[in-house]
């Protein structure tokens, strides 16, 4: 009990050593590693995921943005088209308009001039007649049988004219 | 020679006064300090069982050297 | 055999055999078969816990993490960033120590000449005087292992400080205190072992004293619970708890 021994002492360090040894090669360099490389999966896992996660974030982020884009566009092409529209059917009803503006005119033109044209050659064709009427009456005027049948051709000529 | 043995033996335990009084400081103070915040009491307990059994080591002190004043051999 | 004669008689270790290696004479004292018995008992678990270490851990392996993870954040705790060094020695040291001591919670297995006698196997006739008996309860066991602390301290001291700047160390903060602090390597070991020792041997005698008072009956197991088996864990304990901090100091 309280003596030294240094045979016995001697072996007390050799069985430390040794199980100090074999305890370090097979339980804490294998246990430790075992955590330490679990720590660094999750650790890496978990990076991934934040990684992911950001990644994730940014591509909504531009999906939105190439939405609500699109969404201009298509509003800006349906505005643009409408204007377009809105103007052609403007310059369509204002060339309608002028077009049936410039009939109009010049059927107004020409029945006035239709008119004067006719006007002068009832004047003219008056003026032949009564100049024709005038000649008979000249040539036949002894018989006012004739006369008056005379003047009824005539005015059976005029009317007919 | 023997009887003075064994009575030096004797006084050497008494070195076992100081431990008793020491742990009975810490133990009280333990116990105050566990009423002031009962809420650390899990801490409390595991210093004042480490700090007893440190305090204890002079009246393991004083045993030693009673065992080495019976057993050891004298002069051989 | 009177109670004085008896007490001394089990205090004792004994010589179990001797080998002759050599013709040289080598006495094996049950200190070292008890000893033996623990290394197997320690090898043994640690490689049933270990026995297909998984990434996921499940059963048996929770286990032993859980007493590394406590280790390490023990270590830690007193050593900072240096801890990874030390871990093995301070698991070792602590997992011998507390089955070590707690051993003697089968001392009730009876002596080899008991057994001889109770089942008349040959064997034991030759092992008599071979009982488990906590290993240290022997002084030569504690000082050594002391020792061992001791050397690991003035090592970790020169490879973290330099022998240079270890030796300075003795010289701060006052050269005045160098007798002083060479006097710590002396007193350190020594109340390391002597603690140890001495917790071990006076629970191992009031156990013995238990035994004979009780024949053996019943009540031994209700103390041995107090003596041997928290006594041994928190000297095991307090054992490397000094160490680290010893070490602490040294590699500052």
């Amino acid at each position: 009990m309280l003596e030294f021994h240094n045979i016995k002492f001697l072996m007390v360090a050799l069985n430390l050593l040794i199980l100090y040894f074999i305890l370090r090669k097979i339980l804490f360099k294998r246990v430790i590693n075992v955590m330490e490389t679990r720590t660094k999966t999750i650790k890496d896992s978990m990076e991934s995921a934040e990684r992911s996660k950001a990644e994730a974030a940014q591509l909504k982020k531009s999906y939105e943005d190439q939405i609500r884009g699109a969404k201009d566009e298509a509003d800006r092409i349906i505005n643009e088209a409408r204007a377009r529209g809105q103007k052609e059917y403007e310059a369509i009803l204002a060339a309608a308009k002028e077009d049936a503006e410039k009939v109009l005119v010049k059927a107004r033109d020409e029945i006035a001039r239709e008119k004067a044209q006719m006007i002068k050659d009832i004047k003219g064709q008056v003026a032949g007649l009564a100049l024709a009427a005038a000649s008979k009456v000249l040539e036949a005027n002894m018989d006012t049988e004739s006369n008056k049948a005379l003047v009824d051709k005539f005015i059976d000529e005029a009317g007919a004219a | 020679m023997n009887g003075w043995i064994a009575l030096s033996a004797a006084i050497a335990v008494f070195t076992g006064i100081g431990a008793g009084v020491g742990i009975g400081v810490a133990t009280s103070k333990a116990a105050e300090a566990v009423s002031r915040q009962p809420e650390a009491s899990g801490k409390i307990t595991t210093i004042t069982v480490i700090g007893a059994a440190l305090a204890e080591a002079t009246a393991i002190y004083g045993f030693v050297v009673a065992l080495i004043l019976l057993f050891a051999k004298w002069g051989t | 055999m009177d109670l004085g004669k008896y007490l001394s008689h089990v205090m004792e270790s004994h010589v179990v055999f001797s080998l002759n290696i050599f013709g040289v004479e080598i006495p094996i004292f049950d200190t070292i078969i008890v000893m033996w018995i623990v290394m197997a008992i320690v090898i043994g678990l640690a490689l049933y816990f270990t026995r297909n270490l998984k990434q996921v851990p499940e059963g048996r392996q929770n286990l032993i993490e859980l007493y590394i993870e406590f280790v390490t954040n023990f270590t830690k705790s007193t050593l900072g960033h240096h801890a990874k060094y030390f871990v093995p020695y301070f698991g070792t040291v602590l997992l011998f120590l507390a089955i070590a001591n707690a051993v003697s919670i089968f001392s009730i297995i009876p002596s080899g000449e008991q057994l001889y006698h109770l089942t008349g196997i040959k064997f034991f006739e030759h092992i008599p005087e071979f009982e488990i008996r906590p290993p240290t309860k022997d002084i030569n066991v504690t000082v050594c292992m002391a020792i061992m602390s001791i050397i690991l301290v003035i090592g970790a001291g020169i490879r973290f400080k330099t022998f240079k700047g270890f030796l300075k160390s003795f010289l701060e903060p006052v050269p005045i205190i160098l007798p002083f602090k060479i006097l710590d390597y002396f007193i350190r070991p020594l109340s390391l072992s002597l603690r140890l020792f001495g917790n071990i041997l006076g629970a191992f005698i009031v156990m013995e004293l238990i035994y004979l008072a009780s024949n053996g009956f019943v009540i031994p197991a209700v103390f041995s619970l107090y003596f041997d088996l928290f006594d041994g864990l928190l000297q095991a304990y307090i054992f490397v708890f000094l160490t680290s901090i010893y070490v602490a100091e040294a590699i500052e």
